[in-house]
């Protein structure tokens, strides 16, 4: 193998970098994060909020194109679609808003379907997003526990 | 790094190096064919899997990160690995033999033989000794998600089967969803590839074959894209196409084979997940997958097991309910238990490859299916009252208290507002003869084209009820013998 940087591998990055810093910046605009304190009292700390936008941004950059693009669009009508269900800006919103608009806008069609994704998407991130503090132990060497009846060794 | 020609001469190609795709590398290097293998996923060691959290394995291990919709009521999420080694690396390690009578039915409906028990025997008896397959047994007090499951079902009469599994030395981690950080699941990564690889097999990671290019009669060439970027053609004699259930009918799509059936009609199982809460702790995180099925209504395609339980599953499988439900479940984690009622459903999923990448997926579930998951909830519900349950978790934000609760919820229930699952796609080019709606022959090839095997989980005449990577892979190793019989033309 030489010193040369592999300019693929590089290409790959930047593209897959390009892709997340996107639904990054949708996810933001999205103003989700903001209802997931509340319907998500685990992600209310800021190290687990922030595990869990990694996960949804992270998920979203990884789907097919047309599916990132579509989910890029959607998130960021989320402002507009609450203030139409609640009359009120998602930014400035109180808890209680927050919380009745989220459950409005998880019963509408599509973005319904966004919002409610990107919810579990959150929940699971923030709580299974942290890397092992202790190293794995290698599987056990000992024999199989028991080996099926038609196994012929 | 040495740069890849932009055309490449080979003997065998093979598409895909999951489940079926690793069968036919092995089989094939052991002819003396040296195939390359093309996989569009990455290579990840057990090392990479350990060091990373689940949430990061998920997102690099699976296709989409695990969030491929498959459209319709409701939107169905379904799971399927991308790196090599394919699902194998993500899945269960679950490892059944296909029911004999399963075997003769679809021998009998798809008009091809050769693929009974008896058939198949000396290849899943090979598939056995190379993933080391075994029967848990229990290690108390690890598992005691799937001791309960057996209590419940001692208590009502009911069968239960302990799980096969191909591990070796298994920690009992609970991670084998997000892939084993152990390296005691014997995936394709860790078994028929290496060995393959010995005997000459070339693996071509993060090489996403974009068509097969063919003259109407005989295969000419796969055209790729590497890690790169940039183009590949290869010019194979030969090519093994095992790209998946969904892969496989959107290649034959985009490259013009069979595209108007291929994926119409794709067979699949759907998970519903319940969440059960004992009074006594459960500890469900100290334990494997499971090592208890409950097989009572296996005759109507309805299994009932543990999942892997973290606390991310759980949150996730709970972010429908009130923020209190959330937050006390969480602190109550050693209390719960999670439950998989798997489902064969008889509506079927349309794949189809969209011009810009990625596939659009629907199902069209049946009222008989729908009918068939409020039975199987039913059921789950009766299993696990009787093992103790004090509480279960059940969709449309319910939870409830007693048998009786259960009863009263499920004739009202609607399916198409629960979060559902799939990770088991079968049967989308079936094999079979024409007539019979059959879109390749007993050797996996597509009728009227030469040089071209399907070999994978899409290749199964219908749904297998049970897990499917033992079906898939005795049909793997069969195809490829098949073939490997054939004459060679000069
Ligand atoms: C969470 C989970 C748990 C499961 N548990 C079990 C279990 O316990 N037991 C069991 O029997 N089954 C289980 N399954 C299902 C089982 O693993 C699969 O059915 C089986 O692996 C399918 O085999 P396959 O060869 O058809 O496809 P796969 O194993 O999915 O392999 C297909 C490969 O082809 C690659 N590919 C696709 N398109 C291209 C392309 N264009 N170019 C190059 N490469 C491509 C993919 O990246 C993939 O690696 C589980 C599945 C999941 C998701
Ligand atoms: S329980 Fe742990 S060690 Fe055992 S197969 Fe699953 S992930 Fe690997």
């Amino acid at each position: 193998m030489s010193g040369a940087p592999d300019l693929g591998a590089l290409a790959r990055d930047r593209a897959d970098r390009r892709a997340l810093a996107r639904t990054t910046r949708a996810l933001r605009a999205s103003g989700l994060a903001r209802v997931w304190a509340v319907r998500y009292p685990p992600l209310r700390e800021p190290e687990a909020a922030a595990l869990a936008g990694g996960h949804v941004a992270g998920s979203l950059a990884a789907l097919a194109p047309p599916y990132r693009a579509a989910f890029g669009v959607l998130l960021r009508l989320v402002p507009a679609a609450f203030r139409l269900v609640t009359g009120r800006r998602l930014e400035v919103a109180s808890p209680e808003v927050l919380a009745a608009g989220a459950g409005r806008l998880e019963r509408l069609p599509v973005l319904g379907t966004v919002v409610r994704t990107t919810g579990t998407l959150a929940c699971y991130g923030a709580l299974d997003g942290v890397r092992p503090a202790v190293a794995a132990r290698a599987a056990g060497t000992e024999l199989p526990e028991r080996a099926w009846p038609n196994d012929p060794r | 790094m040495a740069e890849r020609p932009a055309v490449i001469d080979c003997d065998a190609l093979v598409i895909g190096s999951g489940a079926g795709g690793a069968v036919a590398a092995l089989e094939l290097a052991r002819a003396g064919r040296r195939p390359i293998v093309l996989e569009e996923g990455p290579e990840v060691s057990v090392a990479d899997i350990a060091d990373a959290s689940p949430a990061e394995n998920m997102r690099r291990l699976y296709r989409n990160a695990g969030l491929s919709p498959i459209h319709g009521r409701p939107t169905i999420a379904f799971g399927e690995g991308r790196c090599v080694g394919g699902t194998t690396v993500v899945n269960g390690g679950l490892l059944w033999h296909p029911p004999a009578d399963l075997l003769d039915r679809w021998a009998l409906r798809s008009g091809v033989d050769g693929y009974r028990a008896e058939d198949l025997d000396a290849h899943l008896r090979d598939v056995t000794r190379r993933l080391s397959v075994i029967t848990h047994t229990e290690r108390p007090p690890a598992n005691r998600d799937s001791r309960l499951l057996a209590v419940g079902a001692d208590a009502l009469g009911w069968r239960r089967q302990d799980a096969r599994r191909a591990v070796r030395g298994c920690r009992h981690s609970n991670r084998c969803a997000t892939g084993c950080p152990t390296g005691a699941k014997q995936s394709m990564a860790l078994t028929y590839l290496p060995q393959a690889r010995r005997r000459g097999a070339r693996v071509d990671a993060g090489t996403r074959v974009v068509r097969i290019a063919h003259d109407g009669r005989t295969v000419t060439a796969v055209h790729a894209v590497g890690p790169d970027g940039r183009r590949t053609t290869y010019r194979p004699n030969v090519v093994f196409l095992a790209a998946g259930a969904l892969g496989t009918p959107a290649l034959l799509q985009r490259s013009g084979i069979h595209a108007r059936r291929a994926g119409r009609h794709t067979a699949i199982h759907v998970n519903l997940r319940v969440n059960a809460r004992f009074a006594d702790p459960v500890a469900a995180r100290d334990g494997t997958i499971f090592t208890t099925q409950l097989h009572e209504f296996a005759d109507l395609g309805i299994l009932v097991m543990p999942a892997n339980l973290t606390p991310g599953t759980l949150a996730a499988s709970l972010a429908g309910h009130a923020p209190r439900v959330l937050e006390r479940l969480l602190a109550d984690i050693d209390h719960v238990g999670t439950y998989t009622v798997q489902v064969r459903v008889s509506g079927s999923v349309r794949v189809t490859a969209l011009p810009a990448g990625g596939l659009l997926l629907r199902h069209h579930l049946r009222a008989s299916d729908r009918e068939l998951l409020r039975f199987g909830l039913r059921q789950a519900a009766r299993v696990l009252f009787a093992a103790g349950a004090v509480e279960l978790y059940a969709p449309e934000r319910r939870v409830l208290r007693s048998v009786e609760e259960a009863e009263a919820f499920v004739p009202r229930a609607d399916p198409r507002r629960w979060d559902l699952v799939s990770v088991h796609a079968m049967a989308s080019c079936p094999m079979g003869l024409p007539e019979r709606g059959g879109l390749c022959d007993g050797y996996g090839r597509p009728y009227g084209l030469r040089g071209l095997h399907l070999c994978d989980a899409s290749v199964l005449p219908g749904a297998t009820g049970v897990s499917p990577q033992g079906t898939i892979m005795a049909f793997a190793h069969e195809i490829t013998d098949r073939y490997l019989a054939l004459p060679r033309l000069p």
